[in-house]
């Protein structure tokens, strides 16, 4: 085993060092000219504008048609900082202006990131090609970037290291390919991060990643701001790679182009990003012979390839030489360090004793839509460890309590107390950071991650590396990331679920779904479970079992339960006290009994008293 | 009427239904009852055509359905209540009645059934004008059994009309099911809830993991112990 | 004072070509929720047709519109029969670039049999304006704001009360469930891409009449602009597509005329911006909001 991971990352730096070799060697010994070596660094800067939108568009799952508007902003800064600079040796001022440049670019980023916040899909793919639009107009009519003529005269990078022209093309590639790697690396290995989970979760289900404790708003912030700053320095590189800038390079045409490469090798796989931006590239310079036709070949491809391979070359997938590159760094810390990460276990973070109080208490809590009132007075509390029963009629208002209770809207009148201090108005990730964990009425998984990951997510905020530390794999991204999967297998094992866990959550039978989202939602160490109709769509032996792991996640977990239910079996059978809601009020409180027996809560919601129905199952 | 035989039907490579047979004659309430996963939604799906069949037939009133698209099945009688209702959210429950009565062209009957729709659901008549996806969930599993009805079907297939519903729904529905069988419309019933089911089914079938692994009248797999055990939480 | 009322007229005129555009993308956005980036290009086979109709066949002008509008018709089911419905269980993104594709093949396609420099439009419209003391408004305005408000009631009551119309909502809200109902649904797509081309068509004949000069690349500029105007007004929503046309249309034409004429295309972007900043859905759409 150890051997073969160290076989695997000498294959992946050998794979890397050779293709540089080789491909130095052809350039500068003029076996490639100059045509084919200019192609080659646009492959290249293809490659880190396709792998940094696919940050975007593959793991954020936000459709981004600007990226070509963040190039340009680095493009035109490099530029602008290399050329002002005259005096300065070139390899010094270039650092400066690449990284100028993507900073202005990541800020630019920050920016159109913020309607991402409100917007999705569609409606957001027409505001960043609407924001890289107004960057391209605002270029062309600017001094300073030399209006539509564009900007000229921009030193070659190739004059940093050598002043010989007969090199130039060799060093600007060596510059161009090593930082390709640099960018492509970080972004592989910030995908596979803690901070890349919640990234990916966010693609998977927005609401439930803000509900397992993930800042969502942040999260996407970031991911935007990284995939514009990769972009801008792109667009330095294109920048002293040329020589020239013109606004018209970079027309959303351009995104487009970036964009359909992501598409086609496979949103969120970034080998694939890879292959279709070096593919994409090429053939249309391949194609110059067939002059007329080579565009119309090349749209009519574009249609072919998605009809018949609508999800790109590779899906999801990582080619395997990518892929050994994670287990190539691990073996780095082993083999060269010689050191043993201690996995560092997140700890538990201290409840206080909360006995015979209520560790959760609503306050004349209600909402209103619009006018229209949804609930209102609700007076609900819970106490430690106990199992409280919310029923009611449908469009009582029981998810909407749980919503409100869980920050997804916000009261418009009373107040929320959680182990003694108030909550209301405080986002939703933050109240399942302070104890509150739900599960929901149709099942919200992050599908197409495994089951541990999916339990990994909801583990992010007991963890505290950086993003840096991610992207460099710091020995605390080590010893915290081996802590959470312990933790998590842990976790998996008390549900009987350690032999699916690295299956995918969406291959899973409908009733271990149900299970992984309470297992989800444990993690995140809640003192209050909220549970949104755990029963829905089981028969009687699946409900009789659901019924005893809810007995066992109390004592087990110490937390209280609070849950929504039609099945009264289930409701009776386990929970201590019963709220009846109707028309958005509590109607009726009490033990099983008591409500049983209840005449106003047998015409709203039971119909018959239920020694009459005897033996029967509502669903 | 309805003929099922040796069904089976794939997604992607995992086998969903393997080989299912059973038969629904005119005038009967036949329930299919069994676990999450057993196939029950997809058996129905597939009389629908909403997904392809692999091998085996479905034939209804002695023709065989196979080359029969989906949107034309209604036309020969076959009304589906589908998982999770899918009513038409954006429209008013009765532009949703009016596209249950897309396949008619009588007008005047068409008004008698309304009607009849309107009697068995009165709620849904105080609320005719009001769009469908502000209706509660009770009040929308209403519309979507009466948007079948619209189209005077000879069978109508229902897929969990119970399924998160307030116990006093729950019953309510059972027995409008029960009243649209007595006027003639056969029912092919899919249910989790097998107490409810089989109080109202002439006969079952019970299947597991894509088979038809008991049969029999209502009475039969109400007594059947391992039935009982298994399905009725009642041992 | 004129020149404010007279670039109000200017921005109705275009705002009314650019509603017309509009309505077709909303329409086909409704139904199969895709960005149909080819819609734009049908602007431009509808202008080829009238070219070659009137310069090579030599038919009258008005023979030649109405077939160039039968014929982006019939492109636009084309590409849906052969393009889009292959895709239908695709993940969205896929059909939003073959979209792209299908644009890209189109303006190639034109590129190669028509080359790229511009022809003329050749219908002549010389009808006296109509001069209202300072204020001077063309036939072709007149024509072009009363054709699109016409177009577009028609449009509105046909999907309100017709039977077609009502089974187009049916399939845009849920595909599955409206099979059930015994809609045909592939037909119903196709006649709703047929509609919507029709539409650019009619708009491609009025486009020309106001900017007569042909080329490859034409439709692909007031193509992102009527997509913009539809997401501008509520996309799905018919009145919406309407609303955002006129909007962008005046927005940019008081642009050219008191700021900037380079920075027109700024500003229709920002307006855009803006409003769906607070107004995630448009002017006139409805906010789905994602039930929990």
């Amino acid at each position: 085993m150890a051997k073969n991971k160290t076989k695997s990352y000498a294959l992946n730096s050998f794979a890397l060092i050779i293709t540089f070799l080789f491909a130095f060697a052809l350039i500068a010994s003029g076996n490639i000219n100059n045509y084919y070596s200019s192609l080659l660094i646009s492959v290249l800067i293809a490659i880190i504008m396709t792998v940094s939108l696919n940050l975007t568009t593959g793991l954020l799952g936000q459709l981004c048609l600007g990226h070509a508007g963040f190039m340009s902003v680095g493009a035109y800064t490099a530029g602008i900082i290399t050329k002002s600079l005259p005096d300065m040796p070139l390899g010094l001022s270039l650092t400066i202006a690449l990284l100028a440049g993507g900073l202005l670019a990541a800020l630019f980023g920050f920016l159109i990131g913020m309607p991402a916040l409100r917007l999705k899909g569609d409606y957001l793919a027409i505001i960043t090609l609407g924001f890289g639009e107004i960057i391209r107009v605002v270029i062309e009519n600017l001094k300073i970037t030399g209006g539509p003529a564009g900007l000229t005269r921009i030193p070659r990078m190739s004059r940093a290291l050598a002043e010989s022209p007969k090199d130039s093309a060799a060093i600007q590639f060596a510059i161009v390919y090593w930082i390709m790697v640099m960018v492509v690396t970080s972004i592989f290995t910030l995908g596979r991060s803690r901070h890349g989970r919640a990234i990916i979760s966010i693609r998977e289900n927005e609401v439930a990643a803000e509900a397992t404790g993930i800042p969502t708003t942040y999260y996407k912030l970031l991911a935007f701001t990284f995939a514009a700053f990769f972009a801008g320095i792109a667009g330095g590189l294109h920048a002293h790679q040329i020589g020239m800038l013109t606004p018209k390079y970079f027309d959303f045409n351009k995104s487009i182009e970036y964009l359909v490469m992501v598409v086609l090798g496979g949103m969120g796989s970034i080998t694939g990003s890879i292959i279709s931006a070096t593919v994409l590239v090429t053939l249309p310079e391949l194609l110059r012979e067939f002059a007329a036709w080579r565009m119309v070949i090349y749209s009519l491809t574009l249609v072919l390839m998605m009809i018949f391979r609508p999800s790109g070359l590779m899906g999801t997938k990582e080619f395997s030489l990518i892929a050994t590159v994670e287990k190539l760094e691990a073996k780095w810390h082993s083999v060269f360090k010689r050191k043993e990460h201690k996995p560092k276990l997140p700890f538990r973070p201290h409840y206080d004793v909360w006995e015979n109080q209520p560790v959760l208490e609503t306050k004349n809590l209600g909402i209103q839509f619009g006018g229209l009132v949804a609930a209102e007075n609700i007076n609900i509390n819970l106490k430690d460890n106990e199992i409280v029963g919310l029923i009611g009629p449908n469009g009582a208002g029981k998810t909407t309590v749980f919503n409100l209770l869980t920050g997804v809207y916000e009261p418009t009148q009373g107040d929320i107390i959680l182990l003694g201090n108030s909550i209301k108005g405080r986002p939703t990730h933050e109240i399942t950071n302070n104890g509150i964990a739900r599960t929901f009425q149709n099942i919200r998984l992050f599908k197409s991650m495994t089951v541990l990951e999916n339990i990994k997510v909801a583990f992010h905020t007991r963890m505290r590396y950086s993003p840096m530390s991610g992207i460099l794999r710091s020995e605390e991204y080590a010893s915290e990331e081996h802590g959470i999967d312990i933790r998590a297998r842990e976790l998996l094992r008390v549900f009987d679920m350690e032999d699916v866990a690295d299956d995918n959550a969406d291959s899973l039978p409908y009733g271990l779904q149900r299970k992984l989202e309470i297992c989800r939602a444990l993690a995140s160490n809640p003192k209050v479970l909220l549970l949104d109709e755990p029963a829905a769509g089981m028969n009687a032996t699946e409900t009789q079992e659901l019924m005893d792991t809810i007995k066992r996640i109390r004592t087990r977990f110490s937390v209280a339960i609070l849950l929504i239910e039609h099945d009264m079996k289930l409701v009776m059978g386990i929970c201590e006290r019963i709220y009846v809601l109707n028309y958005g009020h509590i109607i009726a409180e009490g033990t099983a009994n008591e409500i049983a027996n209840n005449e106003d809560v047998i015409t709203a919601y039971l119909g018959m008293s239920q020694d009459e129905e005897e033996g029967t199952k509502p669903c | 009427m309805l003929k099922v035989v040796d069904l089976e039907v794939y997604y992607g490579a995992i086998k969903a239904l393997k080989g299912i047979s059973f038969h629904v004659n005119k005038g009967e309430i036949v329930t299919l009852i069994g676990a999450n996963g057993a196939g029950k939604t997809t058996t129905l799906n597939s009389i629908s055509a909403l997904v392809p069949i692999k091998s085996g037939s479905v034939s209804f009133m002695d023709i065989d359905l196979k080359t029969l698209p989906a949107y034309q099945r209604i036309y020969k009688g076959i009304a589906h209540v589908p998982e999770g209702r899918r009513v038409f959210a954006r429209m008013s429950v009765k532009e949703n009645l009016e596209m249950g009565a897309y396949c008619r062209k009588d007008k005047a009957s068409l008004n008698r059934d309304a009607q009849r729709v309107y009697e068995h659901f009165p709620r849904l008549k105080e609320r005719r004008n009001q769009l469908a996806g502000t209706l509660s969930g009770g009040e929308q599993q209403m519309l979507a059994i009466g948007r079948a009805l619209m189209s005077s079907p000879t069978l109508i297939m229902m897929d969990e009309p119970s399924m998160g519903l307030a116990p006093i729904l729950v019953s309510e529905i059972f027995h409008i099911i029960q009243d649209i069988n007595k006027q003639g419309t056969t029912v092919l019933l899919v249910e989790q809830n097998a107490t409810m089911a089989l109080s109202v089914a002439d006969r079952g079938y019970v299947l597991e993991t894509g088979n038809v692994v008991i049969e029999g009248t209502a009475k039969e797999l109400s007594n059947n112990p391992e039935i009982k055990k298994a399905y009725l939480g009642t041992a | 004072m004129s020149l404010f009322i007279n670039q109000l007229i200017n921005g109705i005129h275009v705002g009314s070509i650019y509603a017309l555009i509009a309505l077709g993308y909303t329409m086909v956005y409704g139904i199969i929720r895709l960005i149909n980036f080819a819609h734009g290009d049908i602007l431009m086979v509808g202008a080829y047709t009238v070219v070659v109709a009137i310069g090579t066949l030599g038919l009258s002008p008005l023979a030649a519109i109405l077939i160039s509008i039968v014929i982006c018709a019939l492109f636009g089911i084309l590409i849906e029969k052969v393009a889009y419905k292959p895709l239908r269980n695709s993940p969205k993104i896929s059909s939003l670039i073959t979209a792209i594709g299908v644009s890209m093949l189109l303006q190639n396609l034109a590129l190669l049999i028509f080359t790229p420099t511009p022809k003329p439009y050749p219908v002549p419209l010389s009808v006296a304006p109509l001069n209202l003391g300072d204020i001077q408004i063309s036939f072709i305005t007149i024509l072009t704001f009363g054709v699109s408000i016409v177009i577009m009631m028609a449009l509105q009551t046909f999907v309100t009360t017709s039977k077609a119309g009502k089974s187009m909502r049916a399939v845009s809200e849920d595909m599955k469930a409206a099979l059930l109902m015994g809609i045909n649904t592939d037909n119903t797509i196709t006649l709703t891409f047929a509609i919507g081309c029709t539409l650019a068509g009619i708009g491609s004949a009025l486009f020309c009449l106001a900017y007569p000069s042909v080329s490859p690349t034409m439709g692909s500029l007031p193509g992102v602009k009527a997509f913009i105007a539809a997401v501008l007004g509520g996309i799905g929503v018919i009145p919406g597509a309407m609303l955002g046309g006129f909007l962008l249309g005046i927005a940019e034409s008081f642009t050219k005329a008191y700021i900037s004429s380079q920075l027109s295309d700024a500003v229709v972007y920002g307006i855009l911006i803006i409003v769906l900043l607070f107004k995630p859905s448009g002017l006139l759409g409805k906010s789905v909001r994602e039930k929990v």
